[in-house]
């Protein structure tokens, strides 16, 4: 495996990959985020209705 | 509901799934006739396989448990996991084909596991298109649920059963247990093979948590605009 340069295949594949997975840990804090807004809201509702 | 939230098993699958993609590349396989160097794609190509077959049976369990407790998420989350399997099996067509292209010398050959297997996703996204035509919310539920059990009875039928039976396969594993039975994979592919089908299957979890997360979101907005 020394005569190629399959080594700047796979250092290439595991940038990219790596990129993905840090878009996907950016994505599920953003969902995060939304969750807890939507929470508030959703308290907010319930207070107004007992209210 | 907090465990999924939890970092630490989805930075161990990306350590996981680094490490495949680099020694994929990088250790040595036998060399076979034919096959040659390519036989590196069995760690991605049934990666992706093994990853939708873990995620439909994921999806067969919810949808199970929306038939007996008849809570939405539940239907959430089975039709989160459907749609994750989707992806996970086009990635495995798509993986398969490219390797059937330079070991058979076509991209798609008539034999019963390749057919079995294309005919098997139709019947997933055929529960898209169910989804898709009921408007009522449980109804639709209680239908998809319905039909992804029928639909995973009838998957297994297309790509175990009747490839299986069938007289002939190009495809290898038509017996047994495929890659994982003693003789079907060479000992020094194991050190990435066993890991691989670990990091795909954390992967696989991974997606389909966000896009049930996403959905739910969506749900609970509409509620909210609807109350």
């Amino acid at each position: 495996m020394t005569e190629g340069k399959i080594m700047v295949v796979a250092l290439l594949l595991v940038i990219i990959f790596l990129g993905i997975t840090a878009f996907l840990f950016y994505l599920e804090k953003r969902i995060r985020v939304s969750e807890t807004k939507l929470k508030k809201l959703e308290e907010e509702k319930n207070r107004d209705k007992e209210s | 509901m907090k465990s999924i939230q939890h970092k630490w098993w989805k930075i161990a699958g990306v350590i996981i799934l680094v490490y495949v993609i680099a020694g994929g590349f990088l250790f040595d396989v036998p060399a076979f006739p034919v096959i040659q160097q390519s036989i590196r794609n069995v760690y991605f190509h049934v990666g992706m396989w093994f990853g939708m077959i873990f995620i439909l049976l994921i999806s067969l369990g919810y949808s199970i448990r929306f038939l007996l407790y008849r809570v939405p998420e539940d239907d959430m989350r089975a039709l989160s996991a459907v749609r994750t399997g989707l992806l996970f099996g086009t990635l495995g067509l798509l993986t398969g084909m490219i390797w059937a292209k330079f070991t058979w010398g076509a991209f798609w050959v008539n034999d019963p596991k390749l057919n079995g297997a294309a005919v098997g996703m139709l019947v997933y996204l055929a529960y898209m298109v169910l989804r898709g035509s009921v408007d009522e919310e449980d109804k639709r539920g209680r239908l998809a649920a319905v039909y992804n059990i029928f639909a995973f009875v009838l998957f297994f039928v297309f790509i175990m059963i009747i490839p299986r039976m069938a007289a002939a396969s190009i495809h290898p594993g038509t017996d047994g247990n495929p890659a994982l039975s003693v003789g079907d994979l060479a000992p020094e592919m194991r050190k990435v093979f066993f890991p691989a089908m670990a990091g795909w299957f954390i992967m696989a979890w991974w997606l389909y948590s966000l896009l049930y997360r996403s959905t739910r979101i969506d749900h609970k907005i509409s509620e909210l605009k609807n109350n």
